[in-house]
């Protein structure tokens, strides 16, 4: 048994931190558009 | 189904047996056979991921749920970016570097056998069921389609599936799966193309837009905060979350296929893959849906799609009143389309109103007469435009990527209840010692034996009633609990064996408690679970140390 969690981040790994920020904003305009198509054509 | 369809399904299954079994070189080890010897690039693990969510399931049920409410399901998919940026921090490095061949593997290294066998037991129980259902559903479907039996079609789907990955391990499964996708996707985009012509036969798109925004189903977000509510913005953000969180981080049939990646950047990016693709494909499969409401505005559609009880029904006391009912249903449908074609929307709405109060109608005449309480035709709706409206070879195109989808979901589950049952319970409990090459004879046999199952469970599940809520409702019994035992062993330094596993049963519980006793809608379920976890989980573990 291990007493705690390893690391999340160690040396060497990719920082991906523009594409998890890419995919939230991908998101977030699609709702919006969702939510534009549903009020113009409710 | 015409001859040159029929040849088109016979060439798919054919080669996705051979090429599957082709993939089983490299196999002579337990590694190779789950794991595909760690090698995997990104986008094949990425597809894969993606091919097993896209089920039968979701060809045909959500596809049924796009033409009978429109785009408001796609909410339950919100809270996927978010889960799997979470994930490709936290338990993609976790379970890469513990070089573990389960995600419940990890669970002994960081709490106790005990925990970890209890979580690999509900994720076999509920995986079990699951795999039965999602064979089911197509099974259902084709069998009315193609005028087989349902044991017959369930043996059409499992036996080329069982086959190939029994013997080609997790690398049939993956690769295979890249194929299914393709077909999948290509015959999708087939059906929005032929749906898009049959429309723009009688109006424009701007007027079909209008047609299916007047009837609410274009409305997909939902900004009310009522927990009894299943689809809303909140439950697809926050239940959501929750419930992609637990499927992607803690269930083995995902789990595995990112330990397959060749390292944790591969991983992640296969991750991310699904957090960029996942919503859009949805909208295009609820939008496909959309799409055939439309056409069937212009189109006579059967009064109900599922013809399962026609000869019951014709053969009934009340065969006089349906055929009643069809004639009533004609004309609405003749004043339907009249008011569809001249934009005339108040007159639209109230014949659309007037064709599904026909449409109920008659669904409770069938439920009446039949004893069948759980009829419906929202699974039947799609295959019966593939069958009667697609040009011949996109037909046999498109039946063929409902098998392609049935296999695609049930394989990886297969690959992932063999791994587990190996892994966790066999090897782990029983016979620790043995030589690779029995392990790896065991798997193959564990991957038949799940492949058996699942068919009894098949055949038993194929009268449920709307199948891929059913499918869900298994998932959320189990999925928050465990996922909560995953943030006490991830998120926290305090908690211990004891305390996850009494927070596991308290989770279990209290989620039970919830489904059956109270309204709150199936997506609140996994964040309810995680948090009774979490919450006693270190409650114990502050007690148990005192």
């Amino acid at each position: 048994m291990s007493p705690a969690p390893p690391p999340m981040h160690e040396p060497g790994d990719t920082p991906m931190t523009g594409r998890y920020i890419a995919a939230l904003l991908l998101e977030a305009v699609i709702i919006a558009l969702l939510y534009l198509v549903g009020w113009v054509y409710r | 189904m015409r001859s040159f369809d029929w040849a088109v399904v016979i060439v798919y299954l054919t080669y996705v047996v051979v090429d599957g079994l082709r993939r089983s070189k490299g196999n002579d080890k337990v590694e190779g056979y789950f794991l595909g010897n760690r090698s995997l690039p990104w986008w094949t693990v990425g597809l894969s991921v993606m091919a097993t969510q896209i089920s039968a399931i979701t060809l045909v049920g959500t596809t049924g749920q796009g033409y009978a409410t429109g785009l408001r399901f796609v909410q339950s998919y919100f809270g996927l970016p978010l889960a799997m940026i979470i994930l490709s921090l936290t338990v993609v490095p976790f379970f890469t570097r513990a070089r573990v061949f389960t995600a419940y593997e990890y669970l002994e290294q960081r709490f106790d056998v005990r925990t970890r066998t209890a979580t690999s037991f509900l994720f076999l129980v509920g995986r079990a069921l699951s795999l039965g259902v999602t064979m089911a559903a197509p099974a259902v479907v084709l069998s009315t389609i193609l005028d087989w039996s349902i044991p017959t079609t369930v043996l059409a789907l499992a036996v080329p599936m069982v086959l190939y990955t029994s013997i080609g391990g997790v690398q049939a499964v993956a690769w295979t799966d890249v194929k299914q996708m393709v077909i999948i996707v290509t015959s999708l985009f087939a059906a929005v193309g032929v749906l898009i012509y049959g429309i723009m036969h009688d109006v424009g798109m701007g007027q079909a837009m209008r047609i299916a925004g007047a009837t609410g189903r274009l409305t997909a977000i939902d900004l009310r905060f009522d927990p009894r509510e299943t689809y809303t913005l909140w439950s697809g953000l926050l239940g959501g979350l929750f419930l992609h969180l637990s499927y992607f981080g803690c269930d083995q049939s995902q789990v595995q296929r990112y330990l397959a990646a060749k390292s944790i950047d591969e991983g992640r990016h296969s991750l991310m893959m699904s957090a960029f693709v996942k919503i859009p494909l949805q909208l295009l499969v609820l939008g496909t849906g959309a799409l055939v409401f439309v056409f069937y505005v212009f189109v006579t559609p059967p009064m109900l799609f599922n013809h399962t009880h026609d000869a019951q029904i014709a053969s009934s006391a009340r065969a006089g009143e349906y055929a009643g009912l069809q004639q009533q249903f004609d004309e609405a449908f003749t004043a339907r389309r009249a008011a569809a074609t001249v934009d005339d929307e108040a007159g639209f709405v109230a014949a659309d109103r007037r064709v599904q109060s026909i449409r109920a109608q008659a669904m409770q005449l069938v439920k009446d007469t039949t004893g069948d309480a759980r009829y419906t035709d929202v699974n039947y709706v799609f295959p019966t435009f593939i069958t009667t409206m697609m040009p011949m070879g996109l037909a046999g195109l498109m039946i063929a990527a409902m098998f392609a989808a049935a296999m695609s979901a049930s394989s990886g589950e297969l690959s992932a209840l063999s791994s587990a049952t190996v892994i966790d319970f066999y090897r782990r409990l029983f016979v620790r010692n043995a030589t690779d090459a029995h392990y790896l004879r065991v798997s193959k046999i564990a991957t038949a034996g799940w492949g058996l199952f699942a068919c009894v469970v098949a055949l038993y599940a194929s009268n449920q009633g709307s199948l891929i809520e059913v499918v869900n409702r298994y998932g959320s019994f189990f999925y928050g609990s465990i996922l909560g035992v995953f943030i006490l062993a991830i998120m926290t330094k305090r908690a211990n064996g004891v305390g996850a596993f009494y927070g596991l049963v308290a989770g279990m519980v209290v989620v039970l408690t919830v489904a059956f006793t109270t309204p709150i809608a199936f997506l609140w379920h996994n964040l309810i679970g995680a948090a009774v976890v979490f919450v006693v989980g270190l409650t114990v573990s502050s007690l148990s140390r005192q």
